[in-house]
């Protein structure tokens, strides 16, 4: 559909200029799953005057032509002849808005460009006397402003000796057009020593009335035999200018994608809360498990119902670093079994059920206020009202009366998530209770850490000529920053190897990208569930050199990002045939992948001219232009 | 105090299994994470102790440290530490007069970081700061004060006629 906003036309009259929008792109999104949209626009004064400033007023249409972000702001001019290059950025546009046709969105840009002039308005003296006043005349001015008439005078001296020069102007914007600056300039000065301007600027906008002017000080005798030279400088519209552009370039992070599955998985609840469905809720045969942090992020969630001797159930969770998780478990009587990212890894009969549960799950999420689901939603909330645990970091919990703990304990030990929470059993007493309520106690450092693992800590350690003077666990926070800051060499591999078995995938991430690590640490980190952690190491040296073909193909299969990263590199792995990665990877579906494949200098020629044909015509253009490279 | 070793040491099932020499950027990593609280007072003082300066930068920047941890660092040899703890809040209760002018005179920048915030010392007269800072040989020292919106008015006023055209004309826009 055409746009049905037009920059191109004009009431004004003026002389138009030729610009250009050189790069249209969002980028994002944010912990919002808002989008940043940037311009970058290319403008060339072709005219003979000088500009003193430039206003731009920019506006992005989406695949329907409708409006949906805009931009206003004031630049700085460009002489004649110049030519200029300008970034404009347009925030907060929501993620949803974006997720039409992007060949066809549209950016528009309006830049109205202005020229300055001057115009003296004569010398006076400064008045001998306090509230003696020296009147301005009346004046005409091209047709653009009219002076209406001015004064200057003086005030008494103040306590120091300072005495205050006020100079004022009254001025009518008489022209066709808007006068984005106004200025009047009175400097006063003695023996050509400029001692102060008492002036000041306005923006007129048609028909516009005002006073422009202000004060100055200074003391008695600077100011005998002052005067007061006043000129108007005004700007006024000179020239304008439109470009547009279409097919904007997405830059999309993790976030977003992790958005994107989490909204096809987690259906959002149309229901509203009241008690009737908080009964049908308790009696709807499953159990539940919820911790909720006091900034009302979800921390833990699970739901499961016991279903021919099995515990079939769903979980979600904060992971760390603003992300959250989620995922499906089938444990047996002995509380062992499967605990998957992946639905379709556990039996097949219990599917239905896992989504029935999905959908019981989603109760206690509020899709509203963020689309991943990581705030308790009002539902939710009635439960903590009725908390039965609260932990050293504010984290209340509730459980259904029925929740067996072991569901609990089994996850935890093959769930990535943070389970800083203490488990049900190793709640505090009423006493710790009351005081954590009361918000006096002062949380430990180690706290976090020590619920973190049982088995591996990490601490910090000062000596004192040989003799230990402080000792204190670290964060697993910071035990990420010292990983992310570790040097990537050959001694650092048995730090690495420790930091490969934190319980925070944080902490696993930065170590899945150094490119030292050793084969068996390699091993450990392939199997990780953390999405993040592979993707980083799939990038790395070792996984390149060391990754089996089988790996790499399961790896392809699990991430749509991982896929990319592995198309866009396809030569790259050692222990892989690259044709039959390619032909692994033309079998998928999803354009994006086979987009970074036809992007990569390496991919053979004939993979290249199967792509040329694809149906998506930006997978063909970019192995077309491969193909012409 | 004798020699001070930062370690990193990693426990595994209750044995450990790690303890490496923390280098200074990684100890400078630790002290830039280090919440800033008041439980964390024992190790800001240590810290505070090491010879990096990179690492005392970070310390510098804590409000949480106590007073003595302070002390030691009005002493620091490194510009880069002092400006950070011009903004410590422990810092800006106790410094004298005679600290801050002590401070201003190792280097310009500082000088222009007191100017910049003459206010903000609680244990001083402004007043009394701000001329001193007026008095500076250097104008770009002067300038900042010129240019602060909260510096007197009666010294804004003396520098409205300062012979520096720049700093003149600041002090008379920033007094309109």
């Amino acid at each position: 559909m055409s746009s049905p906003l037009n920059f191109d036309t004009s009431i004004f009259q003026l002389p138009f200029f030729g610009a250009e929008i050189e790069e249209f792109s969002a980028e994002g999104p944010d912990e919002y799953g808002d989008y940043t949209v940037s311009l970058k626009i290319s403008i060339e004064n072709q005219t003979k005057n000088d500009w003193s400033s430039l206003e731009l007023c920019a506006v992005v249409l989406n695949d329907a032509g409708q409006q949906i972000g805009e931009s206003n702001s004031k630049e700085e001019g460009i002489a004649s002849g110049d030519s200029s290059e300008l970034e404009l950025s347009i925030w907060r546009v929501a993620g949803a808005l974006l997720n039409g046709d992007r060949q066809k969105y549209q950016a528009l840009v309006k830049v109205m460009a202005t020229s300055p002039k001057e115009r003296e308005l004569g010398s006076y003296s400064v008045p001998l006397e306090a509230y003696e006043i020296t009147s301005l005349p009346g004046l005409e001015i091209e047709n653009q402003l009219l002076v209406i008439g001015g004064s200057i005078w003086r005030a008494e001296p103040d306590s120091e000796g300072d005495i205050n020069i006020y100079a004022k102007l009254s001025v009518q914007n008489i022209s066709n057009n808007r006068m984005p600056r106004v200025q009047f300039v009175a400097n006063v000065s003695k023996d050509s020593e400029e001692l102060f301007d008492a002036g000041s600027t306005e923006e007129l906008k048609l028909g516009d009335i005002q006073v422009i002017g202000g004060y100055g000080y200074s003391n008695v005798n600077d100011l005998k035999n002052a005067i007061v030279d006043c000129k108007l400088i005004y700007s006024s519209l000179a020239a304008e200018g439109s470009a547009s552009i279409t097919g904007i370039e997405m830059h999309t992070t993790e976030q977003e994608i992790k958005g994107e599955k989490r909204k096809l998985s987690w259906p959002k609840s149309d229901e509203g809360v009241d008690e009737e469905e908080l009964d049908a809720f308790e009696n709807g045969g499953h159990e539940f498990f919820i911790a909720v942090e006091k900034s009302q992020r979800i921390r833990a969630n699970v739901v499961y119902e016991e279903v021919d001797g099995d515990y079939v159930g769903v979980y979600f969770g904060y992971e760390g670093g603003g992300v959250s998780s989620d995922g499906f478990f089938c444990l047996d009587s002995k509380f062992r079994g499967l605990v998957a990212k992946d639905e379709t890894e556990l039996p097949a009969k219990y599917l239905d059920k896992l989504y029935e549960l999905q959908g019981v799950r989603s109760h206690f999420s509020d899709w509203e206020e963020n689309d991943d689901g990581s705030q308790v939603s009002d539902f939710g909330k009635k439960y903590l009202k009725n908390a039965n645990t609260v932990t050293y970091d504010n984290i209340w919990q509730y459980q259904s009366d029925g929740f067996v703990e072991q569901v609990l304990h089994a996850l935890s030990n093959e769930w990535s998530l943070i389970t800083t929470w203490p488990m049900p059993n190793e709640s505090v007493n009423e006493e710790e209770l009351g005081s954590i309520k009361d918000s006096k106690v002062d949380i430990p450092i180690n706290l976090k850490e020590m619920n973190m693992s049982s088995k591996l800590v990490f601490k910090l350690v000062v000596e004192d000529g040989g003799k230990e003077v402080f000792s204190k666990p670290l964060s697993y926070e910071t035990v990420a920053s010292i990983t992310s800051s570790y040097e990537d060499a050959e001694e650092s591999k048995d730090f690495f190897a420790l930091v490969a078995k934190h319980p925070a995938s944080t902490v696993r991430e930065n170590v899945a990208y150094k490119d030292k690590i050793s084969e068996e640490i390699l091993s450990l980190l392939m199997t990780d569930k953390s999405i993040p952690v592979l993707r980083n190491l799939v990038r790395t040296e070792a996984f390149k050199e060391n990754a089996s073909a089988a790996d790499i193909e399961r790896l392809i299969h699990l991430d749509v990002e991982i896929a990319q990263n592995i198309a866009g590199d396809i030569d790259s792995y050692q222990q892989a045939d690259a044709s039959k990665l390619c032909a692994i990877i033309l079998s998928m579906e999803d354009p994006s992948i086979l987009a970074s494949l036809a992007g990569n200098y390496s991919t053979p020629k004939k993979v290249l001219k199967e792509l040329v044909n694809h149906s998506d015509p930006y997978v063909a253009s970019e192995a077309k232009k491969r193909l012409e490279d | 105090m004798a020699k001070l070793e930062f370690r990193l040491v990693v426990v595994e099932d209750g044995k450990e299994v790690l303890s490496d020499l923390l280098s200074c950027e990684l100890l400078s990593t630790i002290a830039n994470y280090y919440p800033d609280k008041a439980s964390s007072e024992r190790f800001f003082k240590y810290a505070s102790l090491h010879p990096s300066a990179e690492v005392r930068q970070q310390v510098a920047y804590k409000d949480k440290i106590d007073e003595d941890s302070c002390r030691v660092l009005i002493e620091d040899n490194s510009a880069a530490v002092l400006k950070n703890l011009l903004r410590n809040s422990v810092f800006r209760e106790i410094a004298t007069l005679e600290i801050i002018e002590k401070i201003m005179k190792r280097d310009p920048e500082l000088a222009v970081a007191v100017a910049q915030d003459v206010e903000a010392f609680k244990a001083v007269d402004i007043q009394n700061l701000a001329d001193v800072i007026a008095s500076n040989s250097d104008p770009f020292v002067v300038l900042a004060l010129a240019q602060n919106r909260r510096a007197p008015k009666k010294v804004l006023r003396d520098l409205s006629m300062h012979e520096d055209p720049l700093i003149s004309e600041s002090a008379r826009e920033n007094l309109k």
